[in-house]
């Protein structure tokens, strides 16, 4: 059974959305992002549809919480899709503290430096 | 004797099914009843004056609203809550201002709402909608000045939703 992850993200973190992609890859679990979606010159509508059905197929949306990303509109529209759509969402706390400037994170969310054993945790759903 | 049996067997059969017709009815009656046509008013707090005027209006029609107050409650409760309250409407309004751009929840409750297939109106309170949501872009959105055209075709859907094509069409 596959396990999918879309990781939500700001388009300044791309380095680390591919660095999270690699690990997940690596535990067996497939991994998907948006690469670039803040500098493209796709109209927001058709991005909509397409960040919808990315989510859709996705088992679970991980989001990567930083300084970039707390305030991004898309990063935003992401976690409400995953609600909407009734996917696990599992914020990770990179800088820290920034959960507090997202009112939609609660008490669950994941340490960066936790990520290694969360990522375990996937994996044992992938196999 | 065996005829007889048969034809009560076959008396039996018509009067549930008969029974079983109208309970479907009278079901269909008492969800209607028990969900009223339902519209979901997104907002920032500091709008929150404005946001309770447009759900007075929009309940004078005889629809329900849902208006997301959110409180002190953790962000896992909001996020339940505003799921639950956009699940049982059948569109919403997203009221757009400089305030509710920078809302944290505006944008979160469009994907919601979005991912669940509802219907979303825009509603621009002093703004143009092109310094509006570049995420709002593809909604037919209404200025708050003109908010009585968007009541009138509310009215349309809610009649038309009860089966009441006459008064829609009026």
């Amino acid at each position: 059974m596959s396990y999918r992850v879309f990781i939500s993200h700001s388009a300044k973190d791309t380095e680390l959305a591919k660095d999270l992609a690699r690990r997940l890859e690596e535990a067996g679990v497939e991994a998907l992002a948006f690469i670039n979606k803040e500098e493209t010159n796709e109209a927001a509508c058709e991005m909509k549809l397409l960040i919808q059905m990315y989510v859709q197929s996705a088992d679970e949306v991980i989001v990567l919480l930083t300084d970039n990303s707390a305030d991004s509109p898309w990063v935003r529209y992401e976690m409400g899709a995953a609600d909407g759509l009734d996917k696990r969402l599992t914020p990770v706390v990179v800088n820290e503290g920034v959960e507090q400037r997202v009112p939609m994170v609660g008490k669950h969310f994941v340490k960066y430096a936790d990520l290694p054993k969360y990522i375990s945790s996937l994996k044992r759903k992938a196999a | 004797m065996a005829k007889r049996a048969t034809s009560r067997k076959a008396g039996k059969a018509a009067t549930k099914k008969k029974t079983g017709k109208s309970a479907t009815q009278k079901a269909r009656r008492n969800s209607a009843a028990a969900s009223p046509y339902t519209v979901f008013i997104s907002h920032s707090s500091k709008e929150k004056w404005i946001a309770e005027q447009i759900s007075k209006e929009i309940r004078t029609l005889g629809a329900k609203t849902w208006l997301d107050v959110k409180d002190l409650r953790g962000g896992d409760e909001i996020r339940r809550s505003i799921k639950r309250g956009i699940r049982a409407s059948q569109e919403a309004v997203v009221l757009l201002s400089a305030h509710s751009i920078t809302s944290q929840w505006v944008i979160y409750e469009v994907a919601i709402a979005d991912a669940l297939g509802k219907r979303i109106t825009p509603v621009f309170n002093n703004i143009a909608p092109d310094v509006a949501l570049e995420l709002l872009q593809g909604f037919k959105g209404i200025d708050l000045n003109d908010f009585d055209h968007f009541l009138v075709e509310l009215v349309g859907r809610i009649n038309e939703r009860l089966g009441n094509p006459r008064k829609a069409a009026l």
